[in-house]
């Protein structure tokens, strides 16, 4: 066949797609050929040296890391001359090297400590001074560069202007005397500079937050999710001693990151083993918090919540797992007796909720992270994405950038990936549904004049673009649909929208944008006052479905939004709160107002790992343990549910949220019983229908989106 | 000190002239040395601007190319070659020999700001070797004599 190669390497025969890299081939033969510049999802550059192969008919060695296979090469990386063009290779990177590796922190986990030990010089003949530079410079306040320890593969470099397109690093001067620099006065200020230290062969680039915090062979590893945003990135959380997490590590999901992770995820380890967590139960006493046994504290919780009568509410959490979410709307329901329950205590859109129910359940979101790969138009419709969920940012400069996919970015202010867009629409805030009827109609060629703030030429260009695309991922926030003030008009809009483009013989993926770890996986499990897990719609049948699920019957009453509550809390409508996980007294925009009402309130109980803005307003404060200290799933963006491991021993007397939940409900008197954290996921699958056929194990090491039927 | 009105136009002009703007750079670094007598980072940053290219690539190419100037210099640089012609026709103990009449070392400026005095790699006129470069002038078949004679001619120019 014409796209594909025939070769022989070390006398073996392999066939490979035509342009596939010498050294690529071999790695599918199982041959190891050293590298330190070569990276598979960057291009090659052959900076190094070190891949140096010998090819028949070549008159000097080819670096198998940019030289492409060809019909009938012979390759050899067996033989003398190769194993001594390797240790030559490692003795000039190591002329300049210090070789201070018992203070470096990549000691142990280190490419050039594991190539000079396979392939190496046992010793060196160089007995001049070494080059010096001053060291460590700071980058930014996250990276720190060593350049002493550089041996110039440029990773750093190609990752800044070939994935992240920030190129704030370069090589600077020349020859002996090259360094990998920034512009003076110019940090080193991008979202993913992280991911450079990760790529660093060696110890040059190191991370503020992770020097000389640990040796790589004390640590424990173990497979997790980042709890920061929507995205769902996999990580893996290195710890010592099983008590304190030192760093996040990227663990490459192709279908979710691709490998990498964005600074804002990777650098907040820290907050796990802060001084200030809360480690005892506090119970208000004489107008002050003091400590408390957990049996006093649970007794004051419960008592008060149950004080309160049918007049209390439960806020969950977007960082939570499904498994504690679940638990505490079941709580809250069965227990203290109420459906005011919420994931969140924003103000909604009349029928924003529903229409993001209708969304979820019809199929119409059903679109995947991949997609955005896979497109040649992308639609990106209310979400900063490159702050709000970051790595996806990097899925979408991708998809401009290498396969030419064109972006029509709608966002009310110019983002970063307006840079990127073919059609850029800043609609203006709160004409959603305005702007999105506005495309709709000018895609059947009935274009308003203005729409949503934007003028008609404008919607037009946008609409004509998408005239021609034959694949389309069309990516939606959530707050556009939620909270905009008319959510449910904006997803008719999208609706018709997208009807028309299928119409004419497009492929439309629609994916909602959510910006929480576990927002999705909050609504899926019930955190919504006018649904029961599942998206059931809280009726008749669906109480008495839910009543033969549980065991018990729940309120037959849709309840209050987590906003209602705020209201409501004002005019003793509410009473009572619990809330896990969230600290609405520090809302970003609604501080003042939360707060106010939350003082209002005759019994508060808040769940949380710091004493913050909330919990100092509280009754009862219950010390809960973060991600890395549990276990659970947690559902990303595009519904993938994920598992978290537990990594280090929960910190003092703080508890699971789970554990905490089935204590109170233990404490009212109820019967939970749960053996492990996997037995709720199953009742979890019993009981939401999309989660249905799950299993913690089934879900594996990557996870496993729910499926939606369309 | 902001480019020259006349200098931003100029490298607007080479930004049009190459098929990649980073191209650019290299002839917008000259006209900014020209402007400003050495590549300020201000002036630097503000080429990035112009050609929307990031500044750490600026950068790291006028720290490639060793003779541009990165500090202020004097009025006359004297680039004096040190490669292999020049050298064994005894370049060393020509620059040893402005050195001490200049009284600074390679890579100092005269304190009234004048000369500047700086050793370079080949200056391709090894056939009129030992050489040195004082700004666009090339002098040859050097001297201790005929350097005495040039930096008179030099100061002369100077005062006029």
């Amino acid at each position: 066949m014409a796209d594909e190669v025939n070769l022989t390497i070390d006398g073996r025969q392999i066939t490979v797609p035509k342009g596939t890299l010498v050294i690529e081939a071999a790695k599918k033969l199982g041959i190891e050929i050293p590298i330190f510049c070569y990276h598979p999802k960057m291009e090659p550059v052959g900076a190094c040296r070190q891949c140096l192969v010998e090819i028949e008919g070549f008159p000097k060695p080819q670096v198998s890391c940019s030289t492409r296979v060809a019909d009938g090469m012979v390759v050899r990386t067996n033989t003398p001359e190769v194993k001594q063009m390797w240790e030559i290779v490692l003795e000039f990177l190591l002329i300049n090297h210090p070789l201070d590796c018992p203070v470096c922190d990549r000691g142990g986990e280190c490419p050039l400590q594991d190539n000079t030990f396979r392939y190496g010089p046992p010793d060196s003949r160089f007995e001049h001074e070494k080059r010096h530079f001053e060291k460590p410079v700071a980058l930014s306040s996250l990276v720190v560069l060593d350049r002493e320890r550089c041996i110039l593969c440029f990773r750093c470099v190609r990752f800044q202007r070939e994935i992240a397109d920030q190129p704030d690093i370069q090589v600077f001067n020349r020859g002996y005397g090259d360094y990998i620099g920034i512009f003076p006065g110019r940090p080193f200020d991008s979202n993913f500079s992280g991911n450079t230290i990760e790529l660093c062969p060696v110890g040059a680039l190191l991370s503020s937050v992770f020097r000389f915090r640990a040796r790589p062979w004390e640590m424990t590893s173990t497979e997790s999710i980042c709890p920061n945003c929507g995205v769902g990135c996999n990580i893996r959380v290195n710890a010592r001693n099983f008590r304190r997490v030192v760093r996040y590590l990227s663990r490459d999901n192709p279908e979710v990151d691709g490998g990498w992770l964005c600074d804002r995820g990777r650098f907040d380890s820290t907050f796990i083993n802060d001084p200030e967590r809360l480690t005892k139960p506090l119970v208000r006493r004489n107008g002050e918090l003091r400590e408390a046994t957990w049996e006093e504290a649970l007794e004051a919780a419960v008592d008060g919540m149950k004080a309160a009568g049918l007049r209390a509410a439960g806020i969950g959490s977007a960082n939570r797992t499904n498994e504690q979410n679940y638990l505490f709307q079941k709580f809250m329901r069965l227990v203290i007796g109420t459906n005011n329950i919420d994931y969140t205590m924003e103000p909604m859109a009349p029928g924003g909720t529903d229409a993001l129910v209708a969304g979820l359940t019809s199929g119409f979101f059903s679109g995947s992270i991949r997609d955005v790969a896979s497109s040649d138009v992308i639609v990106s419709f209310g979400s900063d994405i490159s702050q709000e969920l970051p790595v996806l940012d990097l899925w979408i400069k991708k998809a401009v950038r290498k396969n030419g996919s064109k972006l029509i970015f709608a966002y009310p202010l110019r983002a970063e990936l307006a840079k990127y867009a073919s059609s850029f629409l800043p609609y203006s805030y709160g004409k959603e549904a305005g702007f999105a009827a506005g495309l709709a109609a000018a895609f059947v060629g009935k274009a308003p004049e203005q729409a949503g703030g934007l003028s008609g030429d404008e919607i037009e260009s946008a609409a004509k673009i998408l005239s021609e695309a034959k694949i389309v991922a069309l990516l939606v926030s959530r707050s556009v649909i939620e909270s905009a003030p008319d959510g449910m008009e904006t997803y008719r809009a999208l609706e018709s929208l997208v009807g028309t483009l299928e119409a004419r013989g497009a492929r439309v993926q629609v994916m909602l944008l959510v910006d929480g770890a576990n927002t999705q996986g909050g609504m899926d499990v019930g955190l919504l006052p006018g649904y029961y897990p599942g998206y059931r719609k809280i009726d008749e049948s669906s109480c008495s479905e839910i009543a033969e699920l549980w065991g018990a019957e729940p309120p037959p009453e849709p309840g209050l939004t987590g906003w209602d509550v705020v209201r409501e809390a004002r005019n003793g409508g509410v009473l009572a709160l619990w809330v896990m996980g969230q600290d609405p007294a520090r809302d970003l925009v609604r501080a003042k107002e939360i707060a106010e009402a939350l003082g209002k309130l005759d019994f508060l109980v808040v769940q949380d790992y710091f004493l913050t803005e909330t919990a100092r307003m509280a009754n009862v404060v219950l010390p809960s343990c973060t991600f890395a200290e549990t276990k659970g799933t947690f559902t990303n963006t595009e519904r993938r549910v994920q598992r978290i491991n537990q990594a280090i021993y929960p910190m003092s007397d703080s508890d699971s949220d789970t554990d905490i939940i089935l204590k109170a409900a233990f404490t009212a008197g109820a019967q939970f019983e749960y053996g492990r954290i996997e037995s709720i996921f199953e009742e979890i699958a019993r009981v939401v229908p999309q989660y249905g056929g799950l299993t913690f194990d089934s879900i594996g090491p990557f996870g496993r989106q729910w499926e939606v039927r369309r | 000190m902001k480019i020259s009105g006349e200098a931003q136009r100029r490298i607007l002009d080479a930004k049009t002239r190459y098929p990649s703007r980073s191209s650019a750079i290299l002839p917008a670094l000259h006209i900014l040395e020209e402007d400003q007598g050495y590549v300020t980072e201000e002036g630097m940053a503000e080429i990035a601007g112009l050609l929307d290219m990031p500044m750490s690539d600026v950068g790291g190419v006028a720290s490639f190319y060793s003779m541009f100037m990165q500090r202020p210099s004097g009025t006359y640089r004297l680039d004096v070659c040190r490669t292999l012609s020049c050298a064994l026709l005894g370049s060393e103990h020509l620059v040893d020999y402005l050195s001490e009449k200049l009284g600074i070392k390679v890579g100092e400026t005269t304190p009234d700001g004048l000369f500047t005095l700086r050793t370079v790699e080949c200056l391709g006129d090894c056939g009129k070797a030992p050489v040195m470069m004082a700004g666009d002038t090339y002098y040859e078949d050097l001297t201790p004599e005929k350097l005495d004679a040039i930096l008179d001619d030099l100061r002369r120019k100077a005062e006029a």
